[in-house]
């Protein structure tokens, strides 16, 4: 029977100097069957091929680590332990008062359910309502949107592929939204690619906002 | 390639770093930076995240470096620094966002990582082998690159991930079948005959 996978990389990581002393199965196996020792060798030249492969070009970082460093070493008070503590103390009130205040939000949005242009809030209304409260919804995100800060110079890849993800599926939906438009299609059927949007620019406005507020290396 | 454990450690340089002098502290950034580059980019296909890593983990490398007692491990610990930042990300909500933008955006990815292949202008063979570990999944990738390459063992590799050396083994053997599988799709869709550009 021929060994499996698992046993061949066993017998590759492991190997035995002299199978058949050993009695390795596997090795015994090998020493007889082309098929399995050309799969063994595969591996073997897998292995050898992934360990010669070309190391990726890339810039330069040191002037950024060193800025970095620099940074991080005349941040004030950084180094004392003192102020560790007592930070990771404030830091552990503000999430305290910050989670009963979210509490108490919640409560406060679950009771005005229905004037909010949420997903659960537009399903109970009527359709030109509900369009309307999305409309609204919507400008006001991009009013926030451009209420908010320019990004900073040193922005994390991460951040700015979200965004601009985001970015371009709130233009997939416009552009959806303006051939609904053109066709002078019923109003109603555009409902659901307004929740669309709203939904997109809550998670832009989020992330923008994130962004906005990270604090400098 | 090297790796980060096959640099000769300079117990003597690392000392002059942990002193603080800064020619000190750019050799070290120097000599170790290329093989910390392969690792991270290993693990993290996106080369703008990739490059944010690498330089993450220098800073954390140079800035922790007071820490390390054995200098002759300092390539295994800035590999661990690199490894443990790489999987951090992975379980991220920037990563899960990521994927599921990719997943609605379709192709956005593949053209974004193009540019990053064809700054390999190896071999077809070495080519093929880049593009069957991009199909990976992340955590299968990080495993066969840790264990064939890297030469951790089974019980590291699974305390990274927070489980055990069974999580390795299965999951070296996963990708292990699926690399197969991808290298011999790619094989059979490779032209054997160059076709001319010129024409």
């Amino acid at each position: 029977m021929h060994p499996d996978l698992a046993e061949l990389l066993s017998l590759r990581d492991r190997p035995v100097s002299d199978g058949r002393a050993s009695g390795n199965r596997a090795a015994l196996h090998l020493a007889g069957c082309a098929l399995c020792r050309a799969e063994f060798e595969r591996l073997q030249r897998l292995r050898v091929a992934m360990r010669n492969a070309p190391a990726p070009g890339g810039e330069d970082q040191w002037l950024a680590i060193s800025a970095r460093l620099e940074h991080r070493a005349t941040r004030p008070g950084w180094p004392r332990p003192g102020w560790r503590m007592a930070g990771g103390l404030a830091g552990a009130l503000v999430i305290g008062v910050g989670l009963a205040f979210f509490d108490g939000r919640t409560a406060h949005r679950q009771d005005s359910m229905q004037a909010a242009p949420t997903r659960g809030g537009v399903e109970t209304m009527p359709p030109a309502d509900a369009l309307a409260a999305l409309l609204a919804e919507s400008q006001r995100l991009e009013s926030v949107l451009a209420a908010i800060p320019a990004e900073r110079t040193v922005v994390r890849a991460g951040t700015v592929l979200t965004a601009a993800g985001l970015e371009d599926r709130i233009a997939w939906v416009d552009l959806a939204l303006g051939e609904h438009s053109a066709r002078q299609a019923d109003g109603a059927r555009a409902t659901p690619l307004w929740q669309q949007r709203v939904d997109l620019m809550n998670s832009l406005v989020a992330v923008r906002y994130a962004q906005a507020r990270t604090v400098s290396y | 390639m090297i790796r980060l454990t096959d640099i000769d450690s300079d117990p003597a340089l690392v000392a002059r770093a942990q002193a603080g002098e800064r020619q000190a502290l750019a050799e070290i950034y120097r000599r170790y930076s290329a093989a910390t580059r392969i690792v991270v980019h290993r693990l993290i296909t996106r080369r703008g995240l990739a490059e944010d890593l690498h330089q993450d983990t220098f800073v954390e490398v140079l800035q922790r470096l007071g820490e390390l007692r054995d200098p002759q491990a300092l390539g295994a610990w800035i590999r661990s620094i690199a490894v443990s930042k790489c999987l951090m990300h992975l379980r991220s909500p920037w990563h899960r966002s990521a994927v599921w933008l990719d997943q609605m955006a379709g192709g956005w990815t593949r053209a974004a990582e193009q540019v990053h292949t064809d700054r390999y202008p190896d071999a077809a063979t070495g080519r093929r082998l880049d593009r069957a570990l991009r199909r990976l999944s992340a955590t299968a990738r990080a495993v066969v690159w840790l264990y064939d390459v890297e030469e951790m063992t089974h019980v590291e590799i699974g305390q990274l991930f927070g489980h055990g050396a069974s999580f390795s083994k299965s999951q070296l053997l996963r990708a292990h079948r699926r690399l197969r599988e991808f290298l011999d799709n790619d094989a059979e869709k490779s032209p054997c005959t160059q076709i001319s550009q010129s024409y």
